[in-house]
């Protein structure tokens, strides 16, 4: 590492970027989270709170140290409030032009040390470097949702990231507790290009047994029970979300130029009009009680 | 018709580790099996009559149902139950190749090689109520789960274990990271019970490429499409762990990973 990383920028106070934060201030850094609106920042610092109020009461966290953790966590609305940030993590909408501005400005504002990192589940990391002056200090920094739980972060390497900046992230990753793996900046990078036949040859069989009624049920269960999955493909398509899984494989199909490996399925497609998007809408390949 | 088992014509390749573990099973569920490996130097099996052929060969040409001899057929029941590995050949037209193609009922045990109880089978077109009946019973027998599913190409696991181990391989020919990463990626990440690549060490990479084979034939899409890495590795005999070597080397001198 050519440098301490001790303070910690967060762009965007979603469901990841909120839990990056809290990973942060756990692990004892500096979190600094930025949203464009300070109800929405209010709103990730409550349920940061609440989040740590049920580790504690599950025991997983001193209920002393709840204090220490928010006291290490502060809320910004000035994008200029993170320039002193060793590492700025980027997760804000998977939208590149916007995530492209927002580097661009990021690039002017920081020290000169600052690694720009990205959250992005498949957008292009040397797209981002692209927009900066300092490309070698830009690389992808890919968290799992839940981020408590997911034990793994894929650190991407641009096309012109340099060594330091992948060593000094991957030890980053480490000191979250997380399990670093390292990703040449490919569509998908690891998880997300190798997963799509998962759901895509799945969709594809339901697919061709339009008419049996009992196919859906019957991949997730051959899944499970003879693959040793723990949820079949449509039962994680439920939970993911099948808009946002819609959208990845759109985004890896669009990347490969149409490759025809990665090619979405009509049936996504048509969840995703009908608003039938998994469990956040009570319904999606399965039904759930709201 | 006699629904239970007794005795077990096993055709395959006994050094094949899955044929032992189905010799096992039978043998454990009381029932009498007979290996029968190549009709020039084996003897056809005489005497009794097999109530269950199994046919637990993916892809030798030389196994194909239609190419046994009639001193075979002679040995089997007349209500003998054709259960038939379809990784790489639909029961329909394994089927196509008997004359009693009622009897068949074809099957992917593909849990097997990772310690889960459970083998999915399929009928053919020309499939007989009774015979898919008798495949239940007799997996019910053996202490095996029964999951029925429609016929489709490698049927529900092979086809997608199949697929994913081409795309991880691809992965690894465009460098995106190393076999380690990307499995260990794929458990992390996403909770897959193995990664791809030590998985597809444990099927066979032959048994993964017949799969994609099956379903590039089937399709004519370039979707299925087997990746030239993975074909290198079944031409050079890199099978894996049965060859000590695929995607991770198995030999003592370098055995480094659990799963």
């Amino acid at each position: 590492m050519t440098f301490d990383i001790k303070t910690i920028g967060i762009l965007g106070s979603g469901t990841m970027g909120s839990g990056i934060a809290q990973l942060c201030a756990q692990q004892g850094y500096e979190a600094q989270l930025y949203d464009i609106d300070q109800a929405l920042l209010d709103n990730a610092f409550r349920r940061i709170e609440a989040s740590l109020q049920k580790a504690v009461e599950k025991g997983k966290l001193a209920a002393e140290q709840v204090p220490l953790v928010l006291g290490r966590l502060t809320v910004h609305t000035q994008l200029s409030d993170l320039a002193g940030c060793d590492v700025v993590i980027e997760a804000i909408p998977e939208d590149l032009a916007l995530k492209q501005d927002i580097f661009k400005q990021l690039d002017s504002l920081c020290k000169p040390e600052t690694i720009l990192a990205s959250n992005t589940s498949s957008l292009s990391i040397t797209a981002l470097g692209g927009a900066t002056k300092r490309p070698q200090q830009v690389a992808g920094l890919h968290f799992f949702n839940p981020v408590p739980v997911m034990k793994l972060v894929e650190v991407i390497r641009g096309q012109r990231t340099s060594d330091e900046t992948m060593n000094a992230l991957t030890g980053f990753a480490e000191s979250l507790g997380k399990t670093a793996v390292i990703a040449k900046d490919t569509p998908g990078f690891i998880v997300n290009r190798v997963a799509r036949p998962f759901y895509g040859e799945a969709l594809k069989m339901l697919g061709e047994h339009g008419s049996n009624p009992d196919m859906l049920k019957t991949i997730d269960t051959v899944m499970r029970e003879a693959g040793g999955f723990k949820m079949g493909p449509f039962e994680l398509m439920d939970l993911i979300g099948i808009d946002v899984n819609f959208a990845v494989t759109q985004s890896v199909w669009s990347a490969y130029f149409q490759l025809s490996r990665y090619r979405p399925h009509p049936i996504q497609q048509r969840m995703v009009h009908a608003g039938l998007l998994g469990r956040k809408t009570g319904e999606g390949f399965y039904q759930y009680e709201s | 018709m006699n629904l239970d088992a007794d005795n077990v014509l096993i055709l395959g390749d006994p050094a094949d580790p899955m044929v032992l573990q189905w010799k096992n099973y039978c043998e454990t569920a009381g029932m009498s099996t007979t290996l029968y490996l190549d009709p020039e130097n084996t003897p056809a099996p005489e005497d009794i009559p097999f109530t269950v052929l199994l046919n637990t060969n993916v892809e030798v040409p030389f196994f194909h149902l239609h190419h046994l001899p009639d001193s075979l057929y002679e040995a089997l029941d007349v209500e003998c139950l054709f259960l038939s590995n379809c990784l790489a050949e639909t029961p329909t037209s394994s089927a196509a190749e008997i004359d009693n193609d009622r009897c068949l009922v074809g099957y992917s045990a593909i849990g097997l090689y990772v310690g889960n109880p459970v083998v999915e089978i399929a009928s053919a077109v020309q499939t007989d109520a009774r015979f898919l009946h008798k495949a239940h019973r007799f997996l019910e027998q053996l202490g095996l789960r029964a999951i029925e599913v429609p016929e489709t190409p490698g049927l529900v696991l092979g086809r997608i274990l199949a697929m994913l181990v081409n795309e991880a391989t691809s992965a690894l020919m465009e460098d995106v990271a190393s076999p380690e990463d990307v499995d260990t990626a794929m458990k992390l990440g996403t909770n897959y019970p193995f990664g791809p690549l030590a998985w597809a060490d444990l099927v066979g990479l032959d048994v993964i490429l017949a799969t994609l084979n099956h379903l590039e034939d089937t399709y004519g899409d370039d979707r299925y499409c087997a990746m030239p890495l993975l074909r290198q590795k079944v031409d050079a005999g890199k099978l894996g762990r049965k060859a000590g070597e695929g995607f991770y080397s198995y030999h003592p001198e370098h055995a480094r990973r659990s799963l």
